[in-house]
């Protein structure tokens, strides 16, 4: 079999070069059974398009975030809620939980893609950072700040309600819209920050977790059925070790980023987020209260800390 | 398949078919025989795909600039500054053709709207003054090919979001080379005045240059206020076009030209244009999926390492290449197939993509004045009352200035790159 | 001349005229859109500088940006915009030019009868919202919307190569327009 695997992200970027090794492995691990063929630079087009040549099966592996499957499933778009959780671990355990078992189900009823494996396996950014024009070092820096936001609605509110002045922009608009204080700050994925020069036009960055992500490989069910026993074990081993290279390969990608930033006038901070975890924790009570959050939600995030003790 | 693809859409082209519904129906066909002909659904998903650019945004309004100015009569008034500064030069009023589109250029992204517009007036007033039809008509096309070149340009934002190079390091690399088209023009109509006998005109006096460049201050100063605009950042290259039509507009209301009927005209001309304009883009795209998934540009690309590894030579033949395709395809489908196609080859040579933006560009833009597919030859054969045969004819020598400024912006890339490195930084 | 046409001949002129007549309104359904687009984009920047935002302005413009172009699909088919090389044409005489005539046609239709026949599951498989495109009662557009004028507009299409294929049968010459509206003037 050929699967056709596509991905936003070019061949040469550090994510691209992790797509090619799975592609590798996959090779090797079914002994040629399998063979995927990997379309970068959105080729075949952008999520939505990709997503609906995912579901006819012409595409059969879509590298990307999950929450574009929120169109199937919407509470899907609660696996990147701001501030919800403590760390990767945590967040993690809360991937893996029957909660959000059923929310891909629900959406694999609809759709017929499902998640290939552990869908919090493959790390993405690897950590989300907040670039700004001017220092921000706690909670209070962020009032009355002009933020950039994507056009989604839960984390304009939630940061909002911290307090930031939200403005929505598209993604590449951002650099020129900073050098001219049209914003003053853009959250981010670590990695990111240097391609896209934010840290040209905003040299402050500090680290805030502000959610956890991975690249989910969304696959074909039907395909994925389709495959015998072996090859699927094949298949499932490429994506478990092409997990856990992830962590190590972003780990050193962005160190090595952070460093040349810095030594070009980048200022990084670790923000202490608890803070920013508590408040907006006030507000998803309020919206549990007014029955704007998934049934289950808060429970399922408290339980899945629990489960470290 | 992609030669057959070609082939196909070529001949439907030839045939009269329109350009938008050959495109769609080559796509079709490429779906049909493909391993995709149970997967139709992909050409209008794909479609949604190629118009669901938010870079693109910026096309219907760099077209309603120029359709605002030729109804709101700040063409006219370009034109009568033109007039006053150069009309005097020997081929004087050529001249003023050719400084006319200059100016133009830096409002309007079409060569459609110079032909047009300010074409009407230019060949009307060189008629009138006695010089032959078919050469002002030949004068005004090869002028037209300066506006795409100068920005704002439609066709360098289509490249931009192609290439995924920045709009306005893709506007500044325009500029120098839009100018020396214009002055090589100026220039070749010179020379050949001093062999032919032009009319001729009296020099305009310093109040008439003070008058007319008092009557065009406020449309000399569009220009500068978009390309301004968009260099400093406090707009995108959208707004920018919307800050130009707004400024067209206010420019109408205030020299009291601006009717309803006439602005509705431009309006409707803007649509329908942008209109052509989207769907071939929307069906390429489709196109450019089919070519993706059975990685076609790959192979060629191989083909083409294949062929040369020296860069020069390569280039030369890109040139040849690009103005084959510019004579029997319109510059934004020709774009759309060919920098996809071309990307890689152009990545592995090592040559950077502003300046492979630029000329293709301008290669592509020859086309607009070449037959059978110069759609402005077309335009100025109607507006001008020539017979199409005759300004073809015409403009023949005036594309040796042109192509050899496409030779010096192809093999001395600093041209092209100087300006935006120098504003925007390396990139 | 319209009182030698018989009763076929009337049918089909007064269906072509319908759809010439569907064109205009599809076309000043796109200078809505136009216009519409003009005033989101001028309100972004004429209220930046008192740091007013409204977030939904930017996905609307897009929105109206497609339906313009989806729209603009029939319009200009119907209404002879677009760009037809015709020197080749010319020289073929009156075969050729009924060849090239029922060419167009059928590769119109062709091509407009297969984006429709996918409606049904480009439909089923739209599914989600445009993010941000806010309506008024707080729902976002769902994206089927965006579409919808591409598939309506394609049967239109579809309609004007018929109703041009049947107007050849009965004899009826094809409609002409200026190459550029301002040619005419
Ligand atoms: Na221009
Ligand atoms: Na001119």
């Amino acid at each position: 079999d050929t699967w056709r695997m596509a991905t936003k992200m070019p061949v040469d970027s550090p994510e691209g070069q992790l797509f090619q090794q799975f592609a590798e492995k996959v090779n090797r691990y079914t002994d040629g059974e399998l063979t995927i063929q990997i379309f970068p630079n959105e080729q075949l087009g952008k999520e939505d398009a990709v997503l609906e040549q995912l579901q006819s099966g012409v595409v059969t592996i879509y590298a990307e975030g999950f929450n574009f499957m929120k169109r199937w499933e919407p509470e899907l778009a609660w696996v990147v809620a701001p501030f919800a959780f403590d760390d990767y671990e945590h967040w993690s355990r809360f991937m893996n939980s029957k909660l959000v078992d059923s929310w891909f189900e629900q959406a694999a009823e609809k759709s017929g893609i499902v998640p290939l494996g552990d869908p919090s396996a493959i790390i993405r950014g690897p950590y989300r950072v907040l670039l700004s024009n001017k220092p921000v070092n706690s909670l209070a820096d962020v009032d009355g700040l002009k933020m950039r936001m994507p056009a989604n609605q839960l984390l304009m509110k939630v940061w909002d309600s911290l307090g930031a002045q939200v403005m929505t922009l598209p993604w590449t608009e951002v650099y020129q819209s900073i050098s001219k204080d049209i914003v003053q700050a853009v959250t981010s994925p670590a990695a990111m920050v240097e391609s896209m020069r934010f840290n040209e036009v905003a040299p402050y960055m500090a680290r805030t977790n502000e959610y956890y992500q991975s690249i989910g490989f969304m696959t074909n069910q039907a395909a994925l059925d389709g495959l015998d026993d072996d090859t699927r074990a094949g298949l499932m081993r490429a994506y478990r070790e092409t997990g856990e290279e992830s962590h190590d390969v972003l780990a050193k990608v962005t160190q090595a980023s952070l460093e040349r930033m810095q030594q070009e006038g980048l200022t990084y901070t670790e923000l202490d987020t608890q803070p920013f975890i508590e408040r907006t924790q006030q507000r998803y009570q309020q919206m549990d209260t007014d029955g704007d959050l998934p049934a289950g939600f808060l429970q399922a995030v408290k339980d899945s800390r629990g489960a470290a003790e | 398949m992609i030669y057959i693809l070609f082939g196909v859409f070529l001949l439907l082209i030839l045939l009269r078919v329109p350009i938008s519904i050959a495109i769609g129906g080559a796509v079709t066909l490429a779906f049909l025989t493909s391993d995709f002909s149970t997967a139709l659904q992909i050409i209008p998903q794909q479609m949604l795909e190629g118009v669901n650019k938010a870079s693109l945004t910026a096309v219907p309004f760099f077209i309603m600039a120029g359709n605002l100015m030729n109804v709101t009569g700040v063409t006219d008034r370009i034109f009568a500054f033109a007039n006053a500064l150069v009309g005097h030069f020997r081929a004087g009023l050529a001249q003023v053709n050719v400084l006319s589109s200059m100016i133009f250029a830096g409002i309007s992204g079409a060569a459609v709207a110079d032909c047009a517009g300010l074409g009407a007036i230019e060949i009307k007033a060189m008629r009138e003054r006695g010089y032959r039809g078919d050469f002002s008509a030949a004068i005004t096309v090869a002028s037209s090919v300066i506006g795409p070149l100068i920005p704002p340009s439609i066709g360098l934002v289509i490249y931009a979001f192609l290439a995924q190079v920045s709009i306005e390091r893709m506007f500044l690399a325009g500029l120098i080379p839009g100018l020396l088209v214009g002055l090589s023009l100026m220039l070749y109509l010179r020379l050949r005045a001093t062999r032919e006998n032009f009319p001729t005109q009296p020099r305009a006096s310093r109040g008439e240059i003070a008058t007319t460049g008092k009557h065009g201050f406020l449309a000399l100063l569009a220009p500068a206020i978009i390309l301004g605009s968009i260099m400093t950042g406090f707009v995108t290259a959208t707004e920018a076009g919307v800050l130009a039509c707004l400024y067209c507009i206010g420019l109408g209301l205030w020299y009291r030209e601006l009717t309803w009927r006439k602005f509705r005209d431009a309006l409707t001309d803007t649509t329908s244009m942008t209109a052509v304009i989207m769907i071939i883009i929307a069906f390429s795209i489709a196109m450019g999926w089919v070519l993706a998934i059975e990685q076609a540009p790959q192979h060629i690309a191989d083909q083409m390492f294949a062929l040369t590894e020296n860069r020069h030579v390569f280039l030369l033949l890109l040139l040849v290449f690009i103005i084959i395709v510019g004579c029997v395809v319109e510059g934004v489908p020709a774009k759309l197939i060919l920098v996809p196609t071309l990307l890689p080859v152009i990545d592995a040579y090592g040559i950077d993509r502003v300046h492979f933006g630029i000329i293709i560009q301008l290669g592509l833009l020859l086309g607009i004045a070449t037959p059978p597919m110069g759609i402005g030859l077309y335009i100025v054969s109607k507006v001008g009352r020539v017979r199409f045969e005759d300004v073809t004819l015409a403009v023949l020598p005036m594309l040796v200035p042109l192509i050899l400024v496409l030779l010096l912006i192809t093999f001395v890339p600093g041209v092209v790159t100087f300006l935006p490195d120098l504003i925007l930084g390396p990139p | 001349m319209s009182e030698h046409k018989n009763i076929l001949q009337r049918l089909v002129t007064g269906a072509d005229r319908a759809l010439w007549q569907l064109g205009g309104v599809c076309l000043w359904l796109c200078n809505l859109c136009l216009l519409a687009m003009l005033s989101l984009t001028a309100a972004t920047f004429l209220l930046r500088p008192f740091d007013v935002s409204v977030w939904w302005f930017w996905p609307w413009t897009m929105v109206l940006f497609i339906w313009l172009s989806f729209f603009g699909f029939f319009a200009i088919y119907v209404r002879l915009k677009d760009v037809r090389i015709d020197f080749l044409v010319k020289r073929l005489g009156r075969a050729g030019n009924i060849l090239s005539r029922l060419l167009s046609d059928a590769v119109g239709a062709g091509v407009s009868v297969v984006l429709l026949q996918q409606a049904p599951t480009v439909m089923a498989s739209a599914a989600g919202f445009v993010e941000g495109a806010l309506l008024p009662w707080g729902d976002e557009l769902p994206r089927q919307a965006l579409f919808a004028p591409l598939f309506v507009s394609s049967a239109l299409v579809a309609l004007t190569a018929l109703t041009d294929i049947a107007k050849c049968c009965v004899g009826l010459p094809e409609n002409t327009a200026p190459l550029h509206p301002e040619a005419a003037s």
